[in-house]
């Protein structure tokens, strides 16, 4: 019994030494096959996955990396697509442990109190905290920028506090550019600020010599590379900043996003028309000003001749209204050329075919029409109307034979319409036909020598208090600014234009106040040329009394309205 | 320097308080009564559920008698015995850790600290003794949170409870021992951040001799130089010399710096004022009217924070300081003092608000004068140009001269015979304005040491700590770590937002109270929509009537963490005045007893104290 347990305990022994070894072997098979398989897996991984490069391939483009390496950029999802890395931004968000929002959160509203609080120093430490958390933020960037050049500036009382502020705000954009590198919100803000925040606040003329001025700003801004001091204008600088912006869009493909392209493409060429008046008022003539300003309508042209995406999805180009005009015009010519009288026939019938309740209401004076009338009458306007797609129709019914080039021609012409309405309404936007005429006219040598005459003026007035030639100046400038409206009468209609000369015109009648007289007077009412301009730009009523005494003189005021007679019967009974 | 609460004198705060509050010592005393009174209240019902109603009662009259007994028979010797313990115990739970945290937060600070701000000094110090507050509240929660429970939990308790030592001893011990950790804890961070602050914003520049400019009268005599230095740490400073070519670099971005030119070459010295102590003296703040009635306040302006209220210029609106209790200076007899150092030191703080723009660039002016209360003597207006929202530093003359002309002595004839000066200033600008606060104009006395007022500052969080860890081992004698853990941690950050908390309990907060708050955040219904009427609203305001009183209560011994905080004074340049750290030493002491006693009782529950 005991032997055979003990055989048996062999037996058992051998075998299980036996599975043991088979289990090893097993185990040691398994093994070899897990890192074969990882080995052989490893292999797709690393062509999938590998990073990208600075090696530089054939053609010099960086090493594009493994496929998923490929595809983040192809799509711009990795981090080092949006900007910059920056291990302060990555230790701080990782920092956090996944409590992000909640520190960003409480960061915003501390960043809220301390702006109530008016610390500054605090405000911008944590707007520089928030930046770390929460770089790939455009609109972070964009509005506490914004707080910095705009609503902090503007709470301190020294120009070169403000100024700081100005250019903390700059600089902390210029930041957030680096983080999300080709943002072209960030760079078209970029150049906003400093084109507009420095050239058109009311500090302006001291922002202006400061930004010039101000070296280590330069240096830092470009990167230890500044211009030199001559292209440091805060408005040469924003259209640069501008370019940028448009370069992403154009050249990387960056979205415009929501922004409308007609005011969008249109800045570096506002940027240059801005320098170009600041250059001028600061006292810069001659070559120099017609230069600018023909660098101006360079780049002014060059925006109307750009393909513009249209709210309707097809493309526009500004500066192409006039041939599309044309073109309008030759089709509606060919049109009606197929059937000559047949608008006057249809006009005829339409208007056989109304109500006599409708040719009552087409009688009378669209003034003197009632609310229900005024319905009636319009409703009965446009059913007399003859769209160019009803006298299609018309002809396909009266000479079938011409139908179908009929029917094309009033389709193409719809369409040309849409585009000219389009087209003339992102004109308007973008203020086109005046600034186009604006730049050509401001490199005559006339406007150039007008505007010089003009500054002249006041510095004699300004600097040597010489009354009797500052009034002469001003009216040799006047005489070749009458002269230049009389060439381009689109001034007269615009404000911007006329801002200027109407501040010719203040400081002019200041002058002539001194020497005891006004616009008013005879004399000076003979030698003065821009009457028209006067009557069409006093929006702030300086000068009625000069105006109607000029009309006055020339035989066109009207005479004064008869006060109405009160109609008593109408009037109710006193209690 | 934005001083947003009244620092009243010791006493005054100590006995009378404010105008609408109580003084500290009534409170303390009301506070300690009313919670006495629920303590034997409450623990007498226990008792008396546990044991029958006289036994109860004599339960409850034993424990407390030997309570009182035990805290006059506490001995200092056995207290220290066990402080070193807990100093011990401490050591041994690696509290040299939160040293090391420390050191890392410093060194990485540079990433996060930049010094092109306008006052850089302001941003490092309110980082680095941030950063020290929060580290030292940390340890010190989890210190005394821990400490008792481990040992209940390990057993050790029992070996000490074997020595003749008493349970109000061991309460006492802890705060001591963990105290006295967290000081030696705290004081090497004081040390290093002073250290990094003053490292971190030191610097020089460079100024060149050949791009100085001659200053020259127009016969051509040269009367000094000026110029512009090197740009380091963000900023350059204008350069004014002398003939000698000595002079300072002005100051810009909180700071100046001293010039000394020898062989012709120009040194710029470190900078100075960066840590400045400003000792003032702050008076009382009046108002006039633009008719020239007294007011309590300005006209607001439509600013959103109301801590300054403004006056209209051109008009008879004015901002009038009285300073009380003034006496002619020791060194007026002394001929050695220079006649025009012999004037009144004053600062003057002034926000510009303009309705118009005025002149661009210009500043807007004003005028001081300062009248004796008492006679009415009004001196003759000295204009200035206001300096927006800086400190503008400047002295009275001794001699003045009245309106008419005739010359007066400050101190003989403009301080009353009871010690007042008034101080008076109006704007002269048509549609501009001046803003004041109490604390924009002060009598400044001699600057303190900036170390001992860092020192000051670094006290304020020292009574911080020391109230952490009174009610961490406070409530770790009853309960459980983490359950301690949680109590301390809800107690600092009910602190820390007491204000609020307090505006909740009082419903002067927008949302109502806990309930109708809750209700409003899980509807997303706007603060500002009042709920529907009906009865779940009415059974809404019920419950948070009960428990805003509850909240009021609670407020009575809820320490106001963020008032205890003196970063600001040492950020703007200001001592802490001695009134503050009384207040504060007194309230910690207050905190300290109260919080023993409460353990005493709390570690009387547990079995092993009986």
């Amino acid at each position: 019994m005991t032997n055979n347990v003990s055989s048996t305990d062999v037996s058992s022994t051998d075998v299980s030494s036996t599975d043991v070894s088979s289990t090893e072997q097993g185990s040691f098979y398994r093994k070899i096959t897990y890192l074969a398989l990882i080995a052989v897996l490893l292999f797709p991984l690393s062509q999938l996955g590998a990073p990208k490069t600075r090696k530089r391939g054939e053609n010099g483009e960086a090493g594009g990396g493994g496929k998923l390496a490929q595809m983040r950029a192809d799509h711009n999802l990795g981090s080092s697509n949006l900007g910059k890395i920056d291990p302060t931004s990555a230790a701080m968000r990782m920092a956090t442990l996944g409590a992000r929002g909640i520190a960003v959160s409480w960061l915003w509203s501390k960043a809220i109190e301390y702006k109530k609080k008016e610390d500054w120093t605090n405000f911008r430490a944590t707007l520089s905290q928030l930046a770390n958390l929460q770089p790939y933020f455009i609109s972070f960037w964009r509005y506490q920028s914004w707080n910095l050049s705009y609503n902090v500036s503007v709470e301190l009382d020294d120009v070169g506090d403000r100024f700081h502020y100005v250019k903390r705000g700059i600089e902390f954009l210029k930041e957030g550019t680096l983080y999300n590198r080709d943002s072209p919100y960030l760079l078209a803000e970029l150049g906003w600020f400093i084109g507009n925040k420095i050239g058109k606040a009311d500090e302006h003329v001291e922002y202006r010599q400061l930004f010039k001025h101000d070296d280590d700003f330069h240096n830092k801004f470009f990167d230890g590379n500044p211009p030199p001091r001559e292209q440091r204008d805060n408005w040469l600088v924003s259209g640069k900043q501008y370019n940028r912006a448009i370069s992403a869009v154009d050249d990387k493909k960056k979205s415009l996003g929501q922004k409308n392209p007609t005011t969008f493409y249109n800045r570096p060429g506002m940027s240059q028309i801005n320098y170009s008046e600041a250059i001028e008022k600061e006292g810069t003539f001659g070559d120099s000003a017609k230069e600018a300003w023909r660098v101006a309508e360079k780049l002014w042209h060059e925006y109307g001749n750009r393909e513009l995406k249209s709210s309707r999805g097809f493309y526009i180009r500004l500066a192409g209204i006039d041939r599309l005009e044309q073109e309008a015009r030759k089709l509606e010519e060919d049109l009606e050329n197929i059937a000559p009288d047949l608008r006057k026939k249809m006009e005829s019938e339409r208007l056989a075919s109304l109500t006599a309740e409708q040719r009552e209401v087409l009688a009378v004076s669209p003034a003197e029409l009632s609310e229900e009338q005024s319905q009636l009458f319009y409703t009965t306007k446009r059913q007399l109307e003859i769209s160019w797609q009803d006298l299609a129709a018309r002809i396909a019914v009266d000479i079938p034979d011409q139908s179908t080039q009929a029917r094309k021609m009033a389709s193409r012409l719809a369409k040309l319409k849409e585009r000219i309405t389009l087209t003339n309404t992102n004109r308007d936007v973008s203020n086109y036909a005046y600034w186009d005429s604006r730049c050509h006219f401001e490199q005559t040598s006339a406007a150039l020598k007008g505007r010089a005459l003009a500054y002249a003026g006041r510095r004699a007035f300004k600097e040597k208090a010489d009354l009797i030639g500052s009034r002469r100046l001003y009216e040799e400038s006047f005489a070749l600014w009458a002269a230049l409206v009389a060439d381009y009468p689109v001034m007269l209609d615009d404000s911007a234009a006329g801002a200027d000369i109407m501040e010719f015109i203040d400081q002019y009648s200041s002058i002539l106040e001194q020497l005891d007289k006004s616009l008013a007077d005879e004399d000076v009412d003979s030698q003065f040329p821009l009457w028209n301009f006067l009557e069409l730009n006093d929006s702030e009523s300086k000068y009625p009394e000069a105006i109607s005494a000029h009309r006055r003189r020339a035989g066109t005021e009207q005479p004064p309205a008869e006060p109405p007679v009160p109609d008593v019967e109408s009037q109710p009974d006193r209690p | 320097m934005v001083l947003e609460r009244e620092i009243l004198p010791y006493l005054q705060w100590l006995l009378r308080g404010d105008a609408g509050s109580w003084g500290a010592l009534p409170h303390f005393l009301f506070v300690v009564l009313g919670m006495g009174f629920l303590a034997l209240l409450v623990g007498y019902c226990i008792s008396a559920a546990r044991h029958g109603l006289l036994r109860g009662g004599d339960h409850v009259y034993r424990v407390v008698s030997s309570g009182f007994r035990e805290i006059v028979e506490i001995l200092p010797r056995r207290v220290w015995a066990l402080a070193r313990l807990a100093m011990k115990e401490a050591w041994q739970r690696r509290v040299v850790v939160a040293l090391i945290v420390f050191a890392v937060i410093l060194l990485f600070a540079a990433w996060f600290l930049k010094t092109d701000h306008q006052d850089p000094a302001k941003l490092y110090i309110s980082f680095v003794l941030t950063a020290a507050t929060y580290l030292t509240l940390g340890i010190s929660l989890v210190l005394s949170a821990f400490s008792l429970p481990n040992d209940f939990k390990t057993k050790t308790i029992y070996t000490v409870v074997t020595k003749p030592v008493r349970s109000g001893e061991i309460i006492l011990g802890r705060i001591i021992g963990f105290g006295i950790v967290g000081t030696i804890l705290l004081a090497v961070m004081a040390f290093c951040s002073y250290v990094f602050v003053h490292r971190s914003l030191s610097h020089t520049h460079l100024v060149e001799s050949s791009k100085l400019k001659r200053l020259a009268e127009t016969s051509g005599e040269v009367y000094g130089y000026d110029g512009i230095t090197s740009q380091n740490a963000f900023h350059r400073h204008d350069v004014e010399l002398d003939t000698d070519k000595q002079g300072a670099a002005n100051s810009n971005f909180g700071h100046s710096h001293g010039v000394e030119t020898s062989r012709d070459r120009q040194e710029v010295l470190p900078a100075e004022g960066y840590l400045r102590a400003r000792v003032p003296r702050w008076g009382e703040l009046a108002f006039h009217d633009r008719q020239g009635s007294p007011r309590e306040r300005g006209i607001s302006v439509g600013n959103e924070w109301s801590y300054r209220s403004f006056i209209e210029g051109n008009s008879q609106a004015a901002a009038i300081w009285t300073f009380d209790n003034l006496s002619p200076p020791p060194f007026l007899d002394n001929p050695e003092v220079p006649e025009e150092d012999k004037g009144l030191d004053i600062g003057l703080i002034v926000r510009v608000f303009r309705t118009h723009k005025g002149t661009i660039g210009e500043q807007i002016s004003g005028t001081l004068q300062v009248r004796n209360p008492e006679t009415g003597l009004l001196s003759d207006a000295s204009s200035f140009l206001a300096v927006d929202a800086k400190v503008d530093e400047r002295t009275i003359p001794r001699k003045l001269t009245s309106a008419d002309g005739t010359q007066y002595d400050l101190y003989d004839d403009f301080i009353s015979s009871s010690g007042q000066l008034e101080i008076w200033i109006q704007c002269l600008e048509r549609g501009q304005y001046y803003g004041f606060a109490k604390a924009d104009c002060y009598l400044s006395l001699p600057d303190g040491s900036p170390v001992l007022n860092f020192t000051k500052v670094c006290l304020s969080i020292w009574v911080q700590m020391i109230i952490v860890i009174s009610i961490g081992v406070a409530a770790s004698a009853l309960l459980s770590g983490p359950v301690a853990m949680l109590f301390t941690v809800s107690f600092i950050l009910l602190g820390f937002f007491r204000t609020f908390f307090v505006g909740v309990a009082r419903g002067t907060e927008y949302g109502g109270g806990p309930v109708e708050s809750l209700l409003r955040l899980v509807t997303q219904k706007n603060v500002m929509v009042k709920l529907d009427p009906g009865i779940d609203t009415t059974l809404i305001k019920a419950v948070d009537d009960i428990l805003q009183q509850f909240m009021l209560s609670v407020a009575q011994i809820l320490p106001d963490f963020s008032a205890f905080s003196t970063v600001d004074f040492a950020a703007y340049g200001f001592d802490v005045p001695a009134n503050r750290v009384g207040q504060d030493l007194t309230t910690c002491l207050a905190y300290v007893v109260g919080l023993a006693v409460v353990g005493y009782f709390l570690l009387r529950t547990r079995e092993v104290a009986k």
